[in-house]
């Protein structure tokens, strides 16, 4: 067996480095912390750890991958809160709902990511709102053979299919 | 031949056509004949309908929206376009420095004698199978390894293990399937890990695609996919939902908590140590969020109490079996 994990090992040698390292960063010690976790979280889904040269290095760069998306996380949930604030009160949803379709909405972006603004949004449209291809054909302003292209191109992505 | 061969994997052009048939259903303007005609498709082949599964699999996660929230969900999503991939949870991170190396251990179960690879408790375990696949095993594990060319068969009797199977050379390998109590899991692709419990078995895949082969069940067998986690006993399946980063750490040698009640944690923790190690029911629900290394739990319950309104404490302390540690309210 092994006598150590490639991962425990780099959390005994570099965590408090890299906790420091955020510390300096975001200027807030728990959210350095909470960073550093998600660092780590990323650690364990990486193949072939024991190549890795230059071990600082190669956390930062993670680690700034994670702050990127923190920061990204940050903005969809003013956005939704601000889409929220535009809404009839009666409508709010309680924080736990809330917590739960900010959750979904991030998932949703990551899924979508990588694919152009319209094919996004005609997709969206259909399968957040339920609207035909004809509503959103008017609503994008193209014809609707290029709605049916766009979904095909939108459900094509999320189903991760290779191109022959 | 055995319900296990008879599933496999949908190729590009049969996940191209189910996307067809996505696009059709969603547009509104599907007819009867359409319906009917989709059905048959799906009818048509066990290909077809695994490769429409994927197709609606890709959409799940809208159903993560409530009817009333598509308003501000699509707002939101669409203010800010293009962003990238990544998820972030919220996590209240506690953090400490903890030597990690796992000590072999050699307290084998009497029990166990028979089984082929047994780990002690404590103990993780690499093995390469005859095929070149992987097998990792758990703390506390037992398994048989059955190969012939029918099927590579390994059967957990007992904890939990990881397949990472190889790329086989031949043509048509024999079906590779992990047996446990309450059915079999059949590899459709690479990684998994199955874990037995008690009167249930738990699937994490880790790349590709599973099929779970339960003991009484009928029909076709369900697919789990990579980034799915699936429980079922001997009737069918109890539970399917995404998978998380704490279910595949332990074979990093990592815990991670992502607010997990303080009872759960404990009892994870336990599995790796030979004393017992107990949780008063007052603390049981406190939520606990973090990245531990397994190798050494003293230390991770040690941390408990800078950061959690616990005390840990050995119950009888100069017993020379090392005593019953507790976890209680301060």
């Amino acid at each position: 067996m092994s006598a150590i994990h490639p991962v425990a090992e780099l959390y005994t040698d570099h965590h408090s480095w890299l906790h420091g390292w955020l510390r300096r960063k975001l200027g807030c010690t728990h959210r350095a912390a909470d960073l550093a976790h998600d660092t780590f979280l990323r650690v364990l889904s990486t193949p072939k750890l024991d190549e890795i040269r230059e071990p600082r290095a190669w956390l930062r760069t993670v680690a700034h991958g994670v702050m990127v998306n923190h920061l990204r996380r940050q903005d969809l949930e003013r956005a939704y809160c601000e889409a929220l604030a535009a809404q009839p009160e009666s409508l709010a949803p309680s924080p736990e709902a809330r917590a739960l379709v900010l959750e979904a909405l991030l998932q949703i972006d990551a899924l979508l990511d990588g694919l152009p603004a319209r094919v996004r949004s005609a997709f969206l449209l259909s399968q957040l709102e339920g609207l035909t291809y004809a509503d959103i054909a008017g609503r994008l302003g193209v014809s609707l053979s290029m709605v049916k292209k766009y979904m095909l191109q939108a459900i094509t992505h999320c189903m991760q299919i290779e191109r022959p | 031949m055995s319900p296990a061969c008879r599933t496999a994997e949908p190729g590009p052009e049969i996940l191209h056509e189910a996307a067809r048939w996505f696009v059709l259903l969603s547009s509104g303007e599907a007819s009867e004949a359409d319906r009917r005609r989709w059905q048959a498709w799906r009818a048509e082949n066990a290909l077809h309908e695994a490769g429409w599964q994927r197709a609606q699999a890709a959409c799940t996660l809208f159903s993560g929206i409530p009817a009333g929230q598509t308003r501000p969900a699509f707002d939101a999503l669409e203010r800010r376009p293009g962003v990238s991939r990544g998820r972030r949870r919220t996590l209240g991170g506690i953090a400490g420095l903890f030597v990690a190396a796992f000590a072999g251990w050699h307290g084998w179960r009497v029990s166990d004698r028979s089984a082929d690879h047994v780990t002690a408790i404590g103990e993780q375990r690499e093995i390469v199978l005859a095929d070149g696949s992987r097998l990792q095993l758990d703390t506390d594990s037992a398994v048989d390894i059955a190969f012939s060319d029918k099927m590579r068969l390994v059967r957990l009797r007992r904890g939990r293990l990881m397949i990472a199977t190889a790329r086989q050379s031949r043509s048509d390998p024999p079906p590779f399937l992990v047996e446990t109590a309450e059915g079999r899991i059949q590899a459709l692709g690479t990684q998994f890990t199955v874990q037995q419990a008690s009167g249930s078995s738990a699937v994490v895949v880790l790349e590709s695609r599973v099929a779970i082969h339960v003991e009484n069940g009928a029909g076709e067998a369900p697919i789990l996919n990579a980034g799915q986690a699936a429980r079922f006993n001997r009737r069918g399946l109890l539970e399917r939902r995404p998978q998380t980063p704490a279910d595949a750490a332990w074979h990093k040698g990592m815990l991670v908590a992502d607010a997990m009640p303080l009872g759960e944690f404990i009892d994870e923790l336990a599995r790796y140590r030979r004393q017992p190690l107990h949780c008063a029911p007052a603390v049981r629900q406190l939520r606990i969020s973090g990245t531990y290394p397994l190798a050494d739990t003293e230390r991770t319950l040690a941390a408990l109490a800078d950061t959690l309104p616990v005390r840990v404490e050995a119950l009888r302390a100069d017993d020379p079996s090392g005593g019953q540690i507790v976890v209680a309210r301060k």
